[in-house]
């Protein structure tokens, strides 16, 4: 894992999770908090899940621990949801701005909300990171569909062919 | 380790143990049925059979752009329409997964590094930014199946609205 390596997940992750929020824009209330039945509920569920294990990471990476679960409630619309993850982003740019590939080979080790410690290279903690929120990208795509909605793609081969997409930030 | 075997073990890992998120698109498929993977739960998603096809394409694609192929593609490519849904063609697009999974992993690990900021051919983006497309690819439609299957298996849960 290296710097150009996490630069390259992080633009496609940051990309994508735009593409998501603008695909859940046109839900209305009950069907973004409707409980479809996934491990994490309702559309609004999966999206906070992602965002929260963004969050997270990013406080273990700073060698935080927390063990705050977010709660979706937390966040009443489509647009808290969207505002949190902006400054989430934006912290984790700079986190990223400031890496070095020795860094990345460094080792953290952090408790989970469940107090059981680990360890692991920063690296990997950061490859798993996006390899999370993909997952379940995948399922917000499937999801919006139950709903009847049809979402934006949010693969990487999308990527391939619109990485610089601008219009869907919030 | 090298670049190429990190890269690599990053796609034999998306595709077979999940990389971390911990469901493995290969092991969520392979435990369908062959009626539940020809399947449309979800009345405009693909089939999990289906999915399972488009893997097939994309990790042989890829294989194949490294060799200078550009793989223009026909949508019917993208997506092919399964066989007939008995568990015997169910195995064999499994198998036949399998086997091109594990052709495309030989390959990469057998690539020149500079192979890595070649572009692809006819293609805007490098060699190096297709590969990482591959394990993201993988876990993408890894988290849509686990959610067809759990939908497949509900009677309650919606279907399309």
């Amino acid at each position: 894992m290296n710097i150009k390596d996490i630069s390259t997940l992080y633009a496609y992750n940051r990309w994508a999770n735009r593409r998501a929020l603008g695909s859940v824009r046109p839900l209305d209330y009950n069907e973004f908090t409707r409980d479809l039945g996934t491990s994490h509920g309702s559309v609004r569920g999966t999206l906070v899940h992602t965002m929260w294990a963004e969050w997270v990471w990013l406080r273990r990476w700073h060698g935080e621990s927390p063990k705050r679960i977010f709660d979706e409630g937390d966040f009443a619309d489509l647009a808290a949801v969207a505002a949190y993850w902006r400054g989430l982003e934006d912290e984790r740019q700079g986190f990223i701005a400031r890496l070095t590939d020795e860094r990345l080979d460094e080792s953290i080790t952090y408790e989970n909300v469940k107090s059981e410690r680990w360890t692991y290279t920063l690296g990997h903690m950061m490859q798993h990171v996006v390899n999370h929120s993909t997952y379940h990208r995948g399922q917000i795509v499937t999801l919006l569909r139950q709903l009847g909605h049809v979402p934006r793609k949010t693969d990487f081969l999308e990527f391939f062919d619109d990485p610089d997409e601008s219009e869907t930030s919030l | 380790m090298s670049e190429i075997d990190r890269i690599a073990d990053q796609i034999a890992s998306g595709y077979r143990d999940g990389a971390w998120p911990g469901v493995s698109v290969r092991d969520v498929l392979r435990s369908l049925s062959a009626s539940e993977a020809a399947a449309h739960p979800v009345a405009s998603c693909h089939s999990a059979w289906e999915i399972a096809l488009h893997i097939s394409f994309w990790h042989d694609a890829v294989r194949r752009r490294l060799g200078g192929d550009p793989v223009d593609y026909r949508d019917d490519e993208d997506w092919p329409a399964p066989a007939e849904p008995t568990a015997a063609n169910w195995r064999a697009a499994l198998d036949r997964m399998d086997t091109v999974h594990q052709t495309l992993v030989d390959t990469v690990r057998a690539l020149d590094p500079e192979a890595l900021e070649r572009h692809s051919p006819g293609k805007s983006f490098t060699v190096y930014f297709m590969l990482h497309g591959v394990p993201q690819h993988d876990l993408y439609h890894g988290g849509q199946v686990v959610l067809l299957k759990k939908v497949s298996r509900s009677t309650s849960l919606p279907r399309s609205c």
